[in-house]
């Protein structure tokens, strides 16, 4: 074993011991095994939520995309500082409803507001499906980062299995108290580890930042801004604001929106968050020092990008923490996100088709689901094909279908029919799919439109469709009294 | 919808709408090529955009009399209080 596996494996080990201990005395209701029992401090959520936002997929993906295809990958930092503008007006009012109707899901918010079950099992089960991209993202950057570091030994199929059954083993284990203590080991790793790439490996091996920038333009020209075709501006500004629109639909992302003290939570980190995620220009750095240090990685090899270039650059021990520190980025939100999807088949969609099943039935539902939802992952992690930017892209492109019926239900009665807010979101969701196995792009779709409509982000479309097919069934639908029409909401809070 | 509110758009068009004219490599700002200079400045002004309309925010609610002032938190440092992954049981 290499010096820079036995690190990682003896973080793995950390990393199930704080678990491990972090369940010791407690009995483990479904509560306590999915949100802690509500008992977690100011500081460990700061930390938590941090480590949320810090996942493989912008450690590896964010530099493999810098390294791959340049400029479009400055598109990261860019919807992030949006969607921070959306919440600051969205999720005081979201906090709010919620509060008075004692709401707990996301599911909860569209059953309550729309008074109909169904939605809510539908948007349980969209919320699922948007998360297996993001975890088999994060098996995938697990598969990675143990591949590259045991210097060739391992495969990296080996390695996805071996990451898939050690995130099961944690999380079955420790639940999201292992999150907890984990992501406090995680954000400090990461940080440093971030912060000290993306400042050294540039002067290390350029001399400087504008003196990399100006290699790398030299070596290829039009790599540091956007293409004329293909990812344009108009690529860039659509893919900006869809993800934008997507940040607050995940479940675990909107779940945040109910537990806050007070709205004024939300308001604050509009302002603060905004520079926490600046952070990530040093992954983008590391990505572009990687450019002319490790040259050749072709297609989805950019994702190795990173630890390349560490490789290339430092001792086998150093690459060691940084891989450990990758592994604990992908297993935070990876464990977040199985205990999420788990949680959500067992009590929102299972538990509302069988009313009469108790809650230990669905606790114990819960934890057999984990490696079952493992499993399918790992079989597209091994089918592969993606890079990770694009995996997420897929995941946020299913989410971003919940963001109108969410949006038209703000005012005291929504806007849109229960009936609309269903078919808006079946027929969003039917045509991501159909696009996404389809393989079909704008290009494609309207090859005789301008590049500007062409380049758009191929999700365009699946909102649009979404947006009419829930206007028209609203309009049918609609009760046809005077005074239901005019009690249109406004999104005022 | 209170006007100073409109201020929260500035940093979006901003950075999407500037980003056709932006997309050059030069002049180097800071090292950093100007494309990226670009949405690095607006991710910034985010931030202060988001700062003054949430000052302007409470000097309205202020305004509005002592019976609606939001309750303020204890602590200076903003955070998203918790995110709940999946649900508690009822």
């Amino acid at each position: 074993m290499s010096s820079a596996l036995g690190i990682i494996v003896g973080t793995l080990a950390i990393a199930l011991f704080l678990g491990v201990r972090a369940r010791r005395g407690r009995t483990m209701s479904l509560e306590q095994w999915s949100v802690g029992g509500r008992g977690f401090g100011t500081i460990f959520v700061f930390l938590l939520m941090a480590g949320e936002i810090y996942t493989t997929f912008t450690f590896l993906g964010g530099s493999g995309w810098a390294y791959g295809k340049g400029a479009p990958a400055f598109y990261i930092l860019g919807y992030c500082a949006i969607a921070y503008i959306i919440s600051y007006f969205l999720l005081p009012v979201v906090w709010r409803y919620a509060k008075e109707h004692d709401l707990v899901s996301q599911a909860d918010f569209f059953v309550s507001k729309y008074e109909s079950e169904p939605l809510g099992i539908l948007v349980s089960l969209v919320s699922v499906v948007a998360m297996i991209p993001y975890l088999v993202l994060q098996l995938e950057g697990l598969g990675i980062i143990v591949s590259e570091t045991s210097y060739g030994t391992i495969s990296s199929s080996t390695a996805i299995w071996m990451s898939s059954i050690a995130l099961v083993v944690y999380v079955v284990i420790s639940g999201v108290h292992g999150s907890a203590w984990t992501a406090v080991l995680k954000d400090i790793m990461i940080l440093v580890v971030a912060v000290a790439l993306g400042a050294y490996l540039p002067i290390h091996h350029y001399g400087g930042f504008q003196q990399m920038f100006e290699a790398i333009d030299q070596a290829r020209p039009g790599f540091l801004t956007l293409p004329a075709t293909g990812m344009s501006p108009s690529w860039f500004v659509s893919t900006v604001i869809l993800t934008a629109l997507g940040f607050y639909m995940w479940p675990h992302t909107f779940g945040s929106a109910y537990t806050a003290r007070d709205e004024n939570v939300f308001r604050k980190n509009a302002v603060v968050m905004p520079l926490y995620q600046l952070v990530l220009l040093f992954v983008l750095f590391t990505g572009f020092a990687a450019i002319l240090a490790v040259p050749g990685l072709e297609g989805k090899q950019a994702d190795l990008a990173l630890l390349k270039v560490s490789k290339a650059t430092f001792a086998p021990w150093a690459v060691g923490t940084i891989g450990a520190a990758g592994v604990l980025t992908a297993l935070v939100p990876g464990s977040m996100l199985l205990v999420s999807a788990a949680t959500i088949l067992a009590k929102n969609v299972y538990g509302k088709l069988a009313p009469s099943a108790s809650d230990r039935t669905i606790a114990r539902l819960a934890k057999a689901l984990v490696p079952f939802i493992t499993l399918v992952s790992v079989f597209f992690a091994l089918r592969g094909g993606e890079t990770l930017v694009m995996l997420l892209l897929m995941g946020y492109n299913f989410v971003t279908q919940l963001f109108p019926a969410l949006v038209l239900s703000l005012g005291r009665t929504p806007f849109a029919t229960r009936q609309g807010a269903f078919a808006g979101i079946l027929a969003g969701e039917a045509t991501v799919a159909w696009l996404t196995i389809g393989g079909a792009t704008m290009t494609t779709l309207f090859p005789s439109w301008p590049a500007v409509v062409r380049d758009l982000n191929v999700g365009v479309v699946a909102l649009v469709v979404n947006v009419v097919v829930l206007g028209v069934v609203t309009l049918a639908t609609r009760p046809r009294t005077r005074a239901a029409l005019e009690a249109v909401p406004t999104a005022e809070s | 919808m209170k006007a100073h509110r409109w201020l929260a758009l500035l940093p979006a068009i901003g950075m999407l709408a500037g980003v056709p004219f932006a997309n050059r490599v030069e002049p180097y700002v800071l090292g950093l090529p100007f494309l990226l200079f670009w949405i690095v400045v607006w991710v910034l002004a985010t931030s202060a955009v988001m700062g003054i309309v949430y000052v302007l925010d409470h000097a309205a609610r202020r305004d509005d009399g002592p019976g609606s002032a939001p309750a303020r938190s204890g602590t200076g440092m903003a955070h998203a209080d918790h995110p709940a992954r999946g649900e508690p049981a009822a």
